[in-house]
């Protein structure tokens, strides 16, 4: 008899989750309970990665095709989601969600959309520093 | 600044601070995913708390020297680079991925300071020989991923290397594949036979081996699980040893499959294709000349 988890975002929201999807997130395996509220979550997120559980319980082989076509929609998100998805999947602790949404912002790093303050407005002593140290490095 | 535009910019700021937030470890998985030369070049620079990650040793255990190959519009030298990756991982370096360029002087380098190598990927290091390879391989004893594609690797230091790593489950040794039925050679297939036993994955692209050098492989290494054999025009595949070869091998790709995603197709990666099916070591030599002289040689 598979046991049902109960997750409970930071708005009070519940969202109830079949054990092998459940079991993805070490934090939930490693719990004693089968309810665990999980803090600075707010369940529009916390219900895209049960989603996310959900679909990669259900799908025997993570290496199909389409389950990866899946996987490049669901990261496809405007980086303030992408944020709140990474802190909520590491809070978690469900290892590979977070490969999968590290790689979402290391392309747009890439690709230079991903804007942050430090990247549009670079510290010249950081540069500066850098800079000095690859030159006394000989590149 | 007139009071609506720094509002503006004040609540545009709040909303960017965050990625600073992230803890530690995930900001590293990000930024490693960036690549060596980027995260020296780029990420390093842009604020103090990503330049305390990128000098952190732990990053440093993969070093992906991943490049396009036009080396001439880099304005720093990667050899020194890739040195200085190796100097950052304080001997914990597992992985690393050298593409159009390399030594072997290099090579001892990095085999000199780091023990624990578990995945080593030569892509196209033309001044990396036989002797070099030969060279380090007893320093690789933890080697259980090998890739040495479009590089003057024998079978002499296949055999050297099958030797002393024995926990070498994967190896890929991709060439150009030409359609020349007067150049048969099994010599990289008895190497892989005779030394390599443990295998579990093996591609080998391009490659001049025959039915019987083929058949030698599956003798020996009784755990392939995966078998890439594109472009290797000179097996004859029959009906019957088709099917039996499929039903031991999970994974099998045959010399005529589609190569829409071998890594090395033409349309997938910016490579040189030598045309011609006269001299099969043209293309190589093409390529070689391109990556010293540049794009236009």
């Amino acid at each position: 008899m598979s046991r049902v988890f109960k997750l409970k975002s930071s708005d009070n929201e519940t969202f109830e989750v079949e054990e092998a999807a459940a079991l993805l997130s070490e934090t939930i395996k490693s719990s004693s309970s089968t309810e665990i509220t999980v803090p600075n979550v707010k369940a529009e997120i916390l219900g895209k990665v049960v989603e996310w559980c959900n679909k990669h319980a259900e799908s025997e082989d993570t290496k199909d095709q389409l389950i990866k076509e899946w996987d490049a929609e669901f990261v496809s998100v405007d980086q303030h989601v992408l944020f709140k998805l990474i802190t909520a999947a590491d809070y978690l602790q469900i290892k590979e969600l977070v490969d999968q949404l590290t790689q979402r912002v290391g392309d747009m790093i890439k690709a230079k959309t991903l804007k942050t303050v430090e990247m549009t407005y670079p510290t010249f002593n950081v540069e500066r520093e850098v800079q000095e140290e690859l030159k006394s490095l000989g590149f | 600044m007139a009071k609506s535009s720094y509002q503006t910019y004040r609540r545009r700021t709040r909303s960017y601070r965050n990625w600073l937030e992230l803890p530690d470890d995930v900001t590293a998985s990000i930024l490693s995913r960036l690549g060596a030369i980027e995260i020296l070049t780029r990420a390093q620079k842009v604020c103090m708390p990503w330049r305390k990650i990128c000098k952190d040793r732990l990053m440093w255990r993969t070093i992906d020297m991943r490049n396009d190959g036009f080396l001439r519009d880099y304005d720093f030298d990667l050899d020194k680079m890739c040195r200085h990756g190796v100097d950052r991982s304080s001997g914990g370096l597992v992985d690393i991925n050298v593409e159009h360029f390399g030594t072997d002087e290099l090579l001892k380098y990095i085999t000199n300071s780091s023990t624990g190598i578990r995945r080593l990927r030569l892509v196209c290091c033309y001044g990396i020989t036989d002797e070099g390879l030969i060279e380090v391989a007893s320093k690789l004893p933890l080697l259980e991923h090998l890739e040495i594609s479009f590089s003057f690797a024998s079978a002499q230091s296949l055999e050297v290397i099958g030797r002393s790593c024995p926990l070498l489950k994967s190896l890929k040794l991709n060439k150009y594949g030409y359609r020349c039925p007067y150049h048969e050679c099994d010599d990289d297939a008895l190497a892989i036979a005779s030394t390599m036993h443990d295998l579990h994955h093996l591609q080998l692209c391009g490659n001049k081996l025959t039915k019987d050098g083929l058949q030698k492989i599956l003798d020996c290494c009784p755990n392939l699980e995966s078998l890439d054999l594109r472009k290797c025009f000179n097996i004859n595949f029959g009906v019957v040893s088709k099917r039996r070869c499929s039903k031991r091998i999970k994974s099998l790709r045959l010399p005529d499959d589609s190569t829409d995603d071998y890594e090395f197709d033409r349309a997938n990666r910016r490579e040189l294709y030598a045309q011609t099916h006269c001299d099969p070591d043209y293309g190589d030599f093409l390529l070689f000349g391109r990556s010293v002289f540049g794009r236009d040689w």
